[in-house]
């Protein structure tokens, strides 16, 4: 047992590839799981002091959450907008319901206030004391369809639910300073929100529980007595849906420390898991009970875009080569957990990896929980460049931290065929081709990779023992590039290692990530730029919440 | 040092702001201010240090942002203001006549903060002039929190020191920052100064001038790029 190697993490240049980025799959640390963990260990309690909505489901509600030492208030606001105004994209300008998760409950002219400004959304304001703003659609497949099998007294078709697997759809979670919201640097004190996203969470969550509410109240605005409300195990299936598209790719560039928190929790724990010398029954039974509903999970993963359609195959073959291999688990290694995922590499496709891994993190709860409290980053505190290091330190660190960029050619077209923008519309990030007419002063510097490039040419020509400051003087612009670099340095996973601006890049991959880390499943693209996604499906509802009962 | 004897609320180092405002996150400020130096012609990299600047100021009840404008419309005007300073041991100067760009001259004095020029071995050193010289101070509290000793800058019998703690202590109620030379240096610790907290209001004339910069840094819209947003099919479902 002594001579038995420390199991390291899985290294950067394995990690940090799109490829395995695209293939995430959420996790026990996923920043949905962090929110639901805490909300049953600490017995947070839930009501919905107001519900105003008339017949057409038109009005405002308030729920509250209410935790050991503060009270967090979704406020929705429900409209009834005409189908042919209802868009996902971020140029919409009404929505069927819009709320703001508040801080406290709200008073009468907190929700007048309120009422003036979240149905405007990006045209309204908001103030520090609200944490979130965010709207919904309904989901025009199924709304209306449920709306009306309640209202006779029947439960809808599960296959119809499952198909679509919401009621409602975000289409843009705001929070962190946006349009007047609190500032994240402000909250972080707060246990309960220093865990990334913790206020996008709990938002999304009560809007579950909203789009369950405001399904069940038209059924019985419309059906009287007959009405029912929905079964159990039909609420159960359904989750939020979410519409994601390029807005959320520049953040795990721009936020580089964040990014390498992220990464680097989920690797300790892998890494953890890995070590473990034994294996009770109980993590055996565990170990099972997780992969069964991963394996019914994906069973109902429906899409139908060709990017995904691939990656699907590869998962359900790897998913019943996962279940044949987990009927000799643990066996009688003396690494149980490592052997497993040892074989997972030598066997499976990324998708089945990244798979294998969430499915190894879940047991474990007692051992990486806490990893979640490093997952958060303080990004103020580097932001300092150190003009102190030479030339040849930096050079260095190109060397070994850039060698992906270094090995590119970006002289030929297909290396920087692509151009990261912001459009003028309505200040959405973009992702073209770059034409002739592409003026190089609007790109966004989203292109890691040739900056890192050009940063290594300007270097050549000085001397190594030079101060990054001497060289920063003469040549501010590569101020940006040097400040990742130095930070590259400290944090290992914090690029992502792979041309930004090539011509083969798929946007969707960086969505996708994310979206893992934020705990979505049933990923659906719906083009290379954008795609659907469920959060929430399997968890409890917070007014049913009991101590029992377990988020998935 | 003689602390500033107003009482602490939002206006106890500016005066207050007169006009139409709005109050805005720190975050939307610093965001803001980024851009639209980007759009003013800052490289990525120096557009983030003076978001960061306003930011910091705006935190503390300072008009960062109007003093950040005021640096961008020079900047239109005069192509000086992208020339680093000429660091020299004692005293850092503009390389041509004019000013100092202030955010070139602040994240210069991080970079050579340990430097044989910068202010631990050098100080104190006489720098300027610089052009809307408030705009140096957040860059002066980075380096006091690295240090985590208080930093000083002095002009014509007035000063400002920022404590490693970001902690301001001022020689009068509404310091003003002359445009010229001045001293930064390195102080005695000192056991208290203030931190005016809360949100701060932006003027709208302000902000919509930052916004014609920040604009600039967006492309024009057209069918291309309206297809370029991602979504290929209907998205109504």
């Amino acid at each position: 047992m002594n001579n038995i190697k420390a199991i390291e993490p899985r290294p950067p240049k394995e990690v940090m590839r799109l490829k395995r980025m695209g293939a995430a799959h959420p996790t026990r640390l996923s920043f949905l799981r962090v929110m639901l963990n805490r909300m049953i260990l600490e017995n947070w309690k839930f009501d919905r002091p107001i519900w105003c909505l008339n017949e057409e489901g038109v009005g405002y509600a308030v729920y509250r959450a209410i935790g050991p030492a503060r009270t967090y208030s979704l406020v929705a606001f429900s409209h009834n907008i005409p189908d042919h105004m209802r868009s996902d994209r971020v140029i919409a300008t009404a929505w069927d319901a819009t709320f703001t998760l508040f801080d406290g409950t709200p008073t009468e002219a907190d929700l007048s206030r309120l009422s003036r400004n979240v149905p405007y959304q990006e045209a309204g304001r908001i103030l520090a004391s609200e944490l979130s703003l965010s709207r919904a659609n309904r989901s025009v497949r199924l709304f209306r369809y449920v709306v009306a099998c309640l209202a006779a007294g029947q439960q809808p078709d599960v296959q119809e639910i499952e198909d679509v697997g919401y009621l409602m759809r975000t289409t843009a979670v705001y929070g962190s300073g946006k349009f007047g919201a609190a500032d994240y640097r402000d909250l972080r004190a707060r246990p309960e929100m220093a865990a990334p996203f913790q206020a996008e969470m709990l938002s999304v969550w009560l809007i579950r529980q909203f789009s369950v509410d405001v399904v069940e109240h038209m059924a019985f605005c419309q059906g009287g007595d007959s009405a029912v409300k929905l079964a159990p195990h039909i609420k159960h299936i359904l989750g939020v849906g979410n519409s994601t598209g390029l807005g959320m790719a520049p953040f795990i560039v721009r936020h580089q420390i964040l990014l390498n928190n992220w990464v680097e929790s989920r690797e300790q724990a892998l890494a953890a898991v890995r070590s473990l010398p034994s294996v009770s029954l109980q993590k055996t039974r565990s170990l099972q009970v997780a992969f069964s509903q991963f394996r019914l999970n994906v069973c109902k993963w429906k899409t139908k875009h060709d990017l995904q359609v691939g990656k699907l195959n590869d998962l359900q073959d790897d998913i019943e080569k996962i279940g044949d291999r987990l009927k000799i688990f643990p066996g009688t290694s003396p690494l149980p957990w490592d052997e497993l995922w040892q074989w997972g590499e030598q066997t499976l496709t990324c998708e089945g990896q990244e798979a294998l891994l969430a499915l190894l993190l879940e047991p474990h709860g007692e051992l990486i929980d806490s990893l979640d409290s490093l997952m958060s980053a303080d990004e103020e505190a580097e932001f300092l460049i150190d003009g102190k290091m030479s030339v040849k330190e930096l050079k260095d660190i190109l060397v070994t931290k850039y060698d992906w960029a270094l090995a590119i050619d970006f002289s030929v077209p297909e290396s920087h065929s692509r151009f990261w923008y912001v459009s003028e519309e309505k200040l959405e990030p973009r992702f073209g081709q770059r034409t002739q007419e592409d003026e190089f002063s609007k790109e966004q510097p989203l292109c890691i990779g040739r900056l890192a490039s050009s940063l290594d040419e300007a270097l050549k020509p000085w001397p190594q023992d030079a101060s990054i400051a001497s060289f920063l003087r003469e040549l501010p612009e590569h101020r940006y590039m040097v400040r990742r670099a130095q930070i590259a340095n400290r944090h290992p996973y914090s690029e992502i290692q792979d041309n930004l601006i090539a011509d083969d890049l798929i946007p969707l991959d960086m969505l996708r990530f994310k979206l893992a880390f934020l705990g979505a499943s049933h990923f659906d693209p719906k083009s290379d730029k954008w795609l659907r996604i469920c959060l929430f499906q399997g968890a409890a509802y917070p007014l049913d919440l009991t101590p029992q009962e377990i988020s998935l | 040092m003689t602390l500033s004897k107003e009482p602490l609320c939002l206006d106890v180092l500016s005066p207050p702001l007169k006009g139409e405002q709005t109050i805005l996150s720190r975050g939307e400020v610093e965001s803001l201010c980024l851009k639209a130096a980007r759009g003013a012609g800052m490289a990525w990299g120096l557009a983030e240090e003076a978001g960061f600047s306003a930011g910091w100021l705006w935190a503390r009840g300072f008009d960062g942002t109007q003093r950040l404008l005021d640096h961008l419309l020079a900047m239109q005007i005069s192509s000086g203001y992208n020339k680093s300073p000429l660091v020299m041991p004692r005293h850092w100067q503009a390389p041509e006549e004019g000013r100092l760009c202030p955010i070139l001259l602040g994240v210069t004095l991080c970079d050579y903060m340990r430097l044989p020029e910068g202010l631990v071995m050098s100080g104190p050193l006489l720098v300027g002039p610089v052009n809307q010289p408030l705009l140096v101070l957040p860059f002066l509290a980075a380096m006091a929190a690295k240090m985590n000793k208080p930093v000083c800058m002095a002009w014509q019998g007035e000063f400002v020191l920022v404590t490693s703690e970001g902690e301001l202590v001022s020689s009068v109620a509404y310091p003003v920052f002359e445009e010229g030379l001045f001293e930064v240096s390195i102080a005695e610790s000192v056991s208290y100064g203030i931190q005016p907290t809360g949100r701060h209001a932006v003027r709208d004339t302000t902000l919509s001038m930052l916004n014609d910069f920040a604009i600039k840094t967006t492309v024009m819209i057209s069918d291309q790029s309206r297809a370029d947003a991602g979504a290929g099919i209907e998205d109504n479902d």
